[in-house]
Formats: structure tokens, C-alpha cells, sequence
């Protein structure tokens, strides 16, 4: 019997931040499907918000990641974003971060695409394992308890109250029931869904799925994001400091095309802004190739660097070290040499603004469950999430949650787990190792989830389209339960985890059609080609996917305004 | 797009006593990575197949397996670059337990990176609460390369001590302590001296973890040597015999007493026993264990190079190259052995005898790796050029083949740690070998190119040093291989060693040892 007062599923950033927070008050656990080194925290761009800038005012970090969202964001969570956000960035410098330094030796701010406020931060390595791996550290110090590669497969709700969860030791491949008092969930995101994603494989929205199906809607789920800038054909990620740093977009025709689009920011547009001209272009046929938009740092040699860097705060070692992942990425994975020739470059999905409702506190409708970082939807990032927002949300919304279920579990009891529901669960699980044999298989479903999805449900969306691709997963979805997994033994079966997050998939992918379907407007990300104006009269409002055994409901809320009122945005 | 052969380590508990491999036919082209490969199987061909992956962009480090042998990212690992014969060979980490086909336990790996207490102690009381203090930028630039590191464990699996003590924490936990050591904001109390005691001096710099590191960590330089001169400059290091042997360097020159004539003495300054003009003029430098030690291949050398009617300089007043100094921390004193050396060759140089050759591998990557910046350090010109002698002979000169007798010996090549330091390949030396007429050239897959004579190994740690050299010989009695031949005087002697130690011990030694040069120089004298 496993019995915890806190278990925290994810090792990411906000898994980490919040089980760091907890472990200060009660006893905590972490449940992980991979190690939390591997966690895709990991290979993002370590940048996060430090706000208020010196001679700023915090109001303007918040009203730009308020325009940003496109006027979707909740404007008291991102006013709690920045307020922690403060308080916070300090802390992990005590832990073990380092931010880069400039030239006098104070910690370098930039601006993010998307915004003019110099709030931006990065840590010295340039990655952001730097902030799991001192949170990881910490945590080793601490003694914290981890169940490395074990798989959650369902939460235990009863009476409206989380009594722990159900979770697989994938190295055994035993069945275990973990009791706790709260549970904090941080999986993160589910872009695994489309066939082209910066994301890892890992990323199959399975704490979404968890708390869809035990009651708690998810908000938000229209809004993906779509990075511009991954290189093709393989989707690797580029980061948006390419572009920060200098790097420029061209068509075939050679043109910076962005001046048609955003002639202010250009390149440094929000995401949802350049990725929709990206494609756009490629759609027009001004694609190089007819399938790719060229990102072009040929200009940004070091020895010019110099002469351009004189003038900028920037140390010659930043640029240096970023131009040497560039070149190290586009010639490892496009075997592009960059000072040379233009990278390759599309627009991939990258980043899921919506996920599972919480207050401001990552409290849910479910007492005892939290939630927190990319798999929550507070929401701060609305229809359109800015660079660097990420992980400053997951340091600031990880601690939250830390501490309201520290608190909450030093003060509830330990619930009984409900057999019943123990019993299902495990069925459910081991039918997938029952059948002999069968036609469909994980690979091919999952395939075509990943093709429909970025076909129909991807940049640019229709009627037309998305009722095809709902029409298509509930097809998967009848599949799915005929389901075939060769691998039936009990040590490390990767195909029957693949299963479960298939199953996890195919909820939340369901949801993000539906909730497409419903928003007819072009919003932030969202964009609708048969309603391609916003409206910010009639649509300022979050569109909520409640579970329900007979088909998803639908329902809305309010978006909370405090200082902004929507208005078309420009840059 | 080509056909290939993916072979891949099996092994399932449940189900198997013993491992065995797979073997899948694919079609590939350049674009096929050897993760591409195995999804491709586990989705299309055999879906028990089990391994790792994630990020598919080689930042998260799940995908660490060996291919052919050397540990590496299979998302990074174009299946085309490496296919030998048409075969891919995909293997589990070594040195950690498999829990199934390519997934092994990396709790071991862990523990090696907890051991160094790889968490932030604060500089200062109340460092605690984070001020974010101002610090230069360039004071961080050591701690970031350092930050790269990201925990696959190629490193530990290509790690030639842990292949032979697995109480070594590994070349990751050095990694991870100097980046804490680098940390200005780090207290660093403690860690120095915790490091020695956990095995800093252990490593013998042979660099395989660095062709393993898919972040191209430069730990044998950046990292082990580094910590070593910081814990002599903080007085922690070096160790006791490593002071020993530096002193005999300041005493007499060379990083071993004088025993026997050294081979400087047995030759004039200018050797030319051929009738005629010399093809070619260069200047010899022997190192101090073939000058002192190793007098057979010295000469053995000479008269290769008298055989190719080379002319010979052997400067009299040539000093030890450096490098046992600068392996074991202790940089401070060597400068006046590296600036005679500096004068000596540019004096030759400015006479028109530009080409230096050096018979030994490790003052060959001293020259070719430290020397340049050190040059720039002690503001001396370079007016030379570094050859290796078997370099030298492959590259330089059309080798005379014709004077070669048969020499009929089966053998494996030994490949030198340091020469594959000083960026010369394998098969410089292979093609070389395969002119003597009557080698049978046996290439064992991956021998590791560690003999323990490296990094002051053999000085502070003989038992280790014993060890690794006669895991190479082991490996290669695996392969039914009976001679080994190597071109690197540290080799040659570790090699001797452990076979007379088997001979004390009363065993049958079949093995046979072999001087690269010495055959070479046998085979024109027809011996």
C-alpha cells in the first residue's frame, strides 16, 4: 500500500517547482513516466519572464501578454503571473540556475517575439534542463520520494474528492494504487497528437485525459499553437531566438514577407501571427520548393556579430553559443550548413494553450486535485501563448500548487481508495493484453489520429474540415477499443504504455475538434478560414469540454477582464 | 536509398535465459536515422522491440544505446554513416543491467552523478535568498560548457575505467562537479577534495568518453585536466607519485631515471648511413620512455627512416614534451622544458629542417593539441611542422615496400588513445601494416583505446593501470585474436607488463606483443 499526504504526476518544471514547495511541509512524491531529466522541459529554450523590467512598469509585461493572449487570457491570472513571477526567478538562482549575464555583468533582458517589454531572462546554458536539473537537485538533496517510469493511468475520485490515483511501474509491469491526500498533476502538453510537433513523443496529454474523464472540463482547447519556425522535414524545433537574434524570413521569391504582415514587428510578430503568414505564403505558392519558408542567418556572421554586438549589452559568447546549437540542429537534423544557406523552416504545432481548468490557485472542481504548467488552462495564455510565458508559468503556477496542496493535505484526511473504481481500472488496463490478436494496432491509429489532426485541426481550420476530423476520431475512437498490442509480457511493455496514451490522445484530441467546431471566429491561433474576423463582442468568452459518456458537453465562461479591453491587435 | 542490416541486441526476461540479436533488413536512405530504423521495426516488423526515445532531437538523451559498439544518440546516428558491410549493430549501454533489449537500469548512473553532491552549496550565508548578484560574463563561460552535459550515460557506457572498476563515478560525475566547482555562486568547499578521494586522478584522459558525448564536452581537457591543475594550485593535488615524477623531469629531463644509454647517445646528431642524397631531412624527437626505455624503437625507427634514405637529426638536448605535467595538474613548472623544446625545433626550422616527426603518441597530441596555445602563452613563434613517424610514413614519403621481407604473424592493431588524439585514424596505420607481407591483420570490433599508461594512471593507480591493459588483451583473446602490434610507448609497455605478470602467475601466455616500429624495421632487416 502506498500512501503519500502529496503525489505530484509529471517531472517537469511545474512537477518539480511544485513538489520542491510541498516537500517543504508534508510528504510528497513524484510519478513520472520517464526519468525527470528526460521530461520535455528539457529540450525547450531555457527563457522565461522576470518582471518588472528596470524603467518599465510590470503593467506593461502584463498588458502585452493580455494582447498577446489576444484578449483570451484571464487578466487576474496573469496578473498573478507577473506578481510571482517577481517573487520567484530569484529562487532558482539560489538552486542552482545561473541567467546569463551581459556585458556589465547584470542579468541579460531581452524582448521575446511579440512583445517590446525587455522582461525577458536566460539561463546561462541556454536550455531549460537547467531549470529541472536544479530542481531535480534540490529534490535528490532533499530525499524526495520518485517513482521514476511508472505510468498514471487514472485518478481516484469519489464523492467529488481525490483520493490518489492508479498507476503502472513500467519496469515490472506491476499494477499499483498510490493513496494520497491531494494530487498535483503537471504531464504537460499533448502535441503529440499532430504528425509534425516540436514536441516529444511523451507528450500525449495524459493528466488532461485523467481529469476530463473523472469530471473536470478542459478549457481552452482551440488554441494551439503553431511555432513558426521548425525545421523541415523533421519538425525540430528552431527557436524563436534565431529570429530574436537577427535571423530573417524569405519566400522563394526571396522577400521578407513579414512587412505584408506585421511591417512593425516583422519577424518578431507573435507566433500565431507569423506562422499563419508562413503558411500563407506556402499556400500562395511563394513556398522554396512549394513546401518550406527559408529562416536565413547567413548575415549573422560572427566576425559582422561583433561590429552590430558593439552597440547591444549582449557578451559575444551569447551569440556565439546560440549561433553553435543553430548551425549544430540545422546540420545534424536538415545537414544545412546556416552560413551558407537559409534553414528550412515550416510552422509545427508547439505548444497547448488550453488543458484543465483550475483557479488561479490550480485548484480544480475536484477537491484534492491540482493542476499546473503546460496540462492546466488557468488561463494566462489565452488564444496565443507569448515566448518565455511557458516556464515562467510553470515556476510560478508549480509553486502555487505546491503550496494549496500542501496545505489542503495537512488539513483533510486520507480517503479510502474506491475499490470498485480500482477494479475497473485495472480491467480496462489488462483488456489491452487480452486479445490474441486483432487488425488494428496501435501504430496505424495513432498514425492517422496524428494526420487528421494536423491536416484538419491545424493551422488554418473550416466547417468542413473539422467536422471531417471529428467525424474520423470518433471512428479511431471505435477502433480503439478493438485495439491489438503484440507485447504481452509484464516487464517494461512500452506498446501497452503507448496504448494507454493513445486512449489519452484521442480524448483530448476529440476535445480540441469540438471546441474548433464551436469558436466561430479567427482567434489568436485559432483561425477559422469560414470566419477569419475577430469577434470580440460575441466570442470573449472560454469554451469548456465536459466528459460525458454519451458525447462531450460544451459550455462557457466568462473571460475575466481587470484592465484591458479587447481590441484589434496590431504589430 | 541502400539496403542495410539493423542487428539488435534481444533480451527479455520473461521470456529468454540468454540474450540473443535480431536481425531486420531495411531500405534506407541519408536521411534515416538509427531511431528512425528502430521505430520503423518496432511499428511495421516486431512490436515487442523495446527501447527509449523522446525527444527525436538529441536535447533529452533517452535514446543513448551503443551502435557499433561506441555509445551514441540514435536520433542523431545516421544509419548510412555508420553501417559497416551493410550491418548496423545496435547494443544496450554497457556497464549498466538490461532490464529489456535496449532499455538498461540507469539507477547505477544516478548514484555515480549523486556522488558528487550535484546540488548548489550558496557562496555565502543567507546566498540562500536569491539576490542575483552581479557577476562578470566571461567569469561563466567554463560553468556553461559544463551545463551541457545531458545525462545520457554514453559516457559512463564508453567509460574504460568503469568497464573495469565500477566504483569509478564516471566521466558525467566529473563533468557535473566541475560544473558546480565552476559556479562562482557555488561555496565549491569541499568538492575538490572529494573529487581526488572519489578517483579525479583515476581517469587515464583516454578520450573515448568524448568521442561518445553527443554534446562534445571537452572533459578530458576542459574538465579532468582542469580540476587537476585547480587542485594542485589549491594544494589538494597532485599525487605523491606524480610530484615523484615531475621531479625526475626537473632533474634530468625525462619522466623516467636514466637506466641505460639513452637512445640520443647511441647516434650522432645527424644519422645518414645510405649512399646519396636523402629524399628527405627531419628532425627526430623520441620522448623520454623510448629514449630511455625503449631504445629497440628507437632504433628500429632510424632505421625505417634510413631505409627510405631519410636523413636523421637527433638533437641531443631534447627535454620531455610536457604532458606528464600537464595530465596531472602540475602546468606551473613545465615552461622551461617546453620553451627548450620550442627553440630547439625553430632552430632546426630556420635551418630548413621544418618537419619534426615524434615516435611517441603522446607527445605527438602534446604537440599537436597543447603546444599551439602555449606557443601563443609564452609568446613563442612555431616555425615546425608535427608529424607522427608512422604519419609520416604513410603521408609524407612513398614508403619502400620493395626491401620488405614476409613477416608471417597474425595480429590486431592496438590504436593509441593519443593517436587518436592527435586526429590520426586508424587506418594510417592499418594500410601500413597490410604492406608488411605475411601480417595477417585481424580488426576486432572495439577494442577501447585505453592501455592505463595515460593520465598518470600507471603512477598512482598500478593496480588500475594493470587492469585496463589486460582488458584489451582479454577482448582480444575473445576474438581468438593471438598478437597484438601498437606504435605507442606507454601501450607497449603496459602490455609487456601484464604479460609477464601472467607469466609470474604461472600462466601459459600464447600472446604475442608487438612494436609497431620493431616489424616494421625486422621486416626490411629480414629477422
Amino acid at each position: 500500500m502506498i500512501v503519500h499526504d502529496v503525489v505530484v504526476v509529471g517531472g517537469g518544471l511545474a512537477g518539480l517547482r511544485a513538489a520542491l514547495e510541498a516537500s517543504e511541509k508534508v510528504d510528497v512524491a513524484v510519478v513520472s513516466k520517464v526519468h525527470p531529466l528526460r521530461s520535455h522541459t528539457c529540450v525547450a529554450t531555457g527563457a522565461l519572464h522576470f518582471p518588472p523590467a528596470p524603467n518599465e512598469p510590470k503593467e506593461m509585461y502584463i498588458y502585452e501578454t493580455v494582447k498577446g493572449s489576444d484578449y483570451m487570457a484571464d487578466q487576474d491570472a496573469v496578473e498573478v503571473l507577473a506578481d510571482g513571477a517577481e517573487v520567484e526567478i530569484p529562487w532558482l538562482e539560489s538552486w542552482g540556475v545561473v541567467f546569463t549575464r551581459d556585458k556589465s555583468g547584470e542579468v541579460l533582458r531581452a524582448s521575446p517575439g511579440g512583445m517590446t517589454t525587455r522582461t525577458g531572462i536566460i539561463v546561462s546554458s541556454q536550455w531549460a534542463r537547467e531549470l529541472v536539473m536544479a530542481l531535480q537537485e534540490q529534490l535528490w538533496k532533499r530525499g524526495v520520494t520518485f517513482y521514476n517510469e511508472w505510468f498514471a493511468t487514472s485518478l481516484l475520485v469519489g464523492d467529488g474528492v481525490c483520493r490518489g490515483l492508479t498507476a503502472i511501474d513500467i519496469r515490472t509491469g506491476d499494477f499499483h494504487v498510490i493513496r494520497s491526500k491531494a494530487v498535483i498533476l503537471a504531464t504537460g502538453g499533448y502535441g503529440w497528437v499532430y504528425v509534425r510537433t516540436t514536441n516529444s513523443s511523451i507528450c500525449t496529454g495524459d493528466g488532461a485525459a485523467m481529469a476530463y474523464r473523472a469530471g473536470v472540463p478542459l478549457k481552452d482547447m482551440e488554441f494551439v499553437q503553431f511555432h513558426p519556425t521548425t525545421l523541415y522535414p523533421r519538425g525540430t524545433l528552431i527557436s524563436e531566438t534565431a529570429r530574436v537574434i537577427g535571423g530573417r524570413l524569405v519566400n522563394s521569391e526571396g522577400e521578407r514577407f513579414m512587412k505584408r504582415y506585421a511591417p512593425s514587428f516583422m519577424e518578431l510578430a507573435p507566433r500565431d501571427v507569423v506562422s499563419q503568414a508562413m503558411q500563407t505564403e506556402i499556400n500562395e505558392g511563394r513556398g522554396i520548393e512549394g513546401k518550406y519558408i527559408g529562416l536565413d542567418l547567413t548575415h549573422l556572421k560572427i566576425e559582422e556579430l561583433e561590429k552590430f554586438i558593439g552597440e547591444t549589452n549582449i557578451p559575444i559568447s551569447f551569440f556565439r553559443r546560440r549561433l553553435g546549437e543553430f548551425a549544430e540542429i540545422a546540420w545534424t537534423f536538415a545537414r544545412v550548413d546556416i552560413r551558407e544557406e537559409p534553414i528550412p523552416v515550416v510552422p509545427g504545432q508547439h505548444f497547448c494553450m488550453g488543458g484543465v481548468k483550475t483557479n488561479t490557485w490550480t485548484e480544480t472542481c475536484i477537491k484534492g486535485l491540482f493542476a499546473a504548467g503546460e496540462c492546466a488552462c488557468v488561463s494566462v495564455h489565452g488564444a496565443n501563448r507569448e515566448g518565455a510565458n511557458a516556464l515562467t508559468e510553470c515556476v510560478v503556477f508549480g509553486k502555487r500548487a505546491g503550496v494549496r496542496a500542501a496545505e489542503y493535505a495537512k488539513k483533510e484526511e486520507l480517503k479510502p481508495a474506491p475499490k470498485e473504481i480500482v477494479k475497473r481500472e485495472e480491467e480496462r488496463i489488462y483488456r489491452l493484453l487480452k486479445r490474441e490478436s486483432g487488425e488494428v494496432r496501435v501504430p496505424e491509429l495513432r498514425g492517422r489520429l496524428r494526420n487528421v489532426m494536423w491536416e484538419k485541426v491545424g493551422l488554418f481550420r473550416s466547417e468542413e474540415g473539422l467536422t471531417e476530423a471529428l467525424k474520423q476520431i470518433r471512428k479511431l475512437k471505435e477502433s480503439y477499443a478493438e485495439v491489438y498490442v503484440e507485447d504481452h509480457g509484464k516487464v517494461f511493455n512500452d506498446s501497452l504504455v503507448s496504448a494507454l496514451e493513445l486512449g489519452n490522445m484521442l480524448d483530448v484530441a476529440e476535445a480540441t475538434v469540438i471546441a474548433a467546431l464551436t469558436r466561430k471566429e479567427t482567434r489568436g491561433a485559432h483561425y477559422r478560414v469560414d470566419y477569419p474576423h475577430r469577434n470580440y463582442r460575441n466570442w470573449t468568452k472560454h469554451i469548456l469540454i465536459h466528459y460525458h459518456p454519451k458525447g462531450p458537453v460544451v459550455s462557457y465562461e466568462d473571460v475575466v477582464i481587470t484592465r484591458f479591453k479587447p481590441e484589434e491587435r496590431r504589430y | 536509398m541502400a539496403r542495410v542490416k539493423l542487428r539488435v541486441f534481444r533480451f527479455n526476461p520473461e521470456l529468454d535465459g540468454e540474450p540473443h540479436y535480431d536481425d531486420y533488413d531495411l531500405e534506407v536512405d541519408e536521411n534515416t536515422t538509427v531511431l528512425d530504423a528502430l521505430l520503423y521495426v518496432k511499428e511495421n516488423v516486431d512490436g515487442t522491440l523495446t527501447f527509449r526515445s523522446s525527444c527525436r532531437m538529441g536535447q533529452c538523451g533517452s535514446c543513448a544505446v551503443r551502435i557499433n559498439k561506441r555509445a551514441g544518440l540514435a536520433c542523431k546516428t545516421y544509419v548510412h554513416e555508420v553501417a559497416k558491410d551493410g550491418v548496423v549493430l545496435v547494443e544496450p549501454l554497457d556497464h549498466l543491467p538490461v532490464i529489456k533489449d535496449l532499455v538498461v537500469n540507469l539507477d547505477q548512473f544516478f548514484e555515480s552523478i549523486k556522488a558528487v553532491r550535484p546540488w548548489r552549496i550558496p557562496a555565502s550565508v543567507g546566498g540562500e535568498v536569491g539576490g542575483m548578484p552581479k557577476i562578470p560574463a566571461d567569469e561563466l563561460e567554463k560553468m556553461i560548457e559544463n551545463k551541457q552535459c545531458i545525462l545520457c550515460a554514453a559516457c559512463y557506457s564508453d567509460c574504460n575505467v568503469v568497464d573495469v572498476d565500477r566504483s569509478f563515478v564516471g566521466p558525467a560525475a566529473l563533468v557535473e562537479a566541475c560544473r558546480f566547482i565552476c559556479d562562482p555562486l557555488d561555496s565549491h568547499d569541499g568538492r575538490l577534495r572529494e573529487l581526488v578521494d572519489l578517483g579525479l586522478f583515476k581517469c587515464p584522459v583516454d578520450q573515448e568518453c568524448e568521442v561518445a558525448c553527443p554534446r562534445r564536452i571537452d572533459i578530458r581537457r576542459g574538465v579532468v585536466e582542469y580540476l587537476r591543475t585547480r587542485s594542485v594550485e589549491e594544494g589538494i593535488g597532485p599525487l605523491p607519485q606524480h610530484k615523484g615524477m615531475v621531479e625526475c623531469v626537473l632533474n634530468t629531463g625525462g619522466s623516467v631515471p636514466i637506466v641505460e644509454t639513452p637512445a640520443t647517445e647511441l647516434y650522432p646528431e645527424y644519422v645518414k648511413t645510405f649512399e646519396g642524397e636523402p629524399q628527405d631531412e627531419v628532425v627526430l624527437y623520441l620522448g623520454c620512455i623510448i629514449n630511455r626505455r625503449l631504445q629497440g624503437t628507437a632504433k628500429a625507427i632510424i632505421e625505417i627512416l634510413q631505409r627510405n634514405r631519410v636523413a636523421v637529426h637527433l638533437p641531443k638536448g631534447q627535454v620531455c614534451c610536457g604532458s606528464p605535467f600537464m595530465r596531472t595538474g602540475q602546468r606551473a613548472v613545465m615552461k622551461p622544458f617546453v620553451t627548450r623544446n620550442f627553440n630547439i625545433f625553430n632552430e632546426y626550422a630556420e635551418r630548413g629542417v621544418e618537419k619534426v616527426l615524434t615516435s611517441c603518441s603522446g607527445c605527438n597530441s602534446t604537440f599537436r593539441k597543447d603546444y599551439p596555445k602555449l606557443a601563443e602563452e609564452y609568446g613563442i613563434p612555431i616555425k615546425f611542422e608535427i608529424y607522427d613517424v608512422g604519419e609520416y610514413m604513410a603521408k609524407k614519403i612513398k614508403i619502400n615496400t620493395r626491401d620488405l621481407h614476409a613477416v608471417n604473424v597474425s595480429l590486431m592493431y592496438h590504436y593509441p588513445c593519443h593517436i587518436m588524439a592527435s586526429g590520426l585514424e586508424e587506418e594510417i596505420y592499418l594500410n601500413l601494416l597490410e604492406k608488411i607481407p605475411g601480417v595477417e591483420l585481424v580488426r576486432v570490433p572495439k577494442s577501447g583505446w585505453c592501455c592505463g599508461g595515460g593520465g598518470g594512471v600507471r603512477a598512482a593507480y598500478p593496480e588500475l593501470a594493470d587492469k585496463l591493459a589486460a582488458r584489451r588483451i582479454e577482448i582480444a583473446e575473445e576474438f581468438g585474436v593471438k598478437g597484438l602490434v601498437t606504435n605507442c610507448p606507454f601501450c607497449i609497455l603496459q602490455f609487456r607488463r601484464v604479460l609477464e605478470l601472467k607469466r609470474e602467475k604461472g600462466e601459459e601466455v600464447g600472446f604475442q606483443l608487438y612494436d609497431f616500429y620493431e616489424l616494421f624495421a625486422n621486416s626490411y632487416r629480414g629477422t
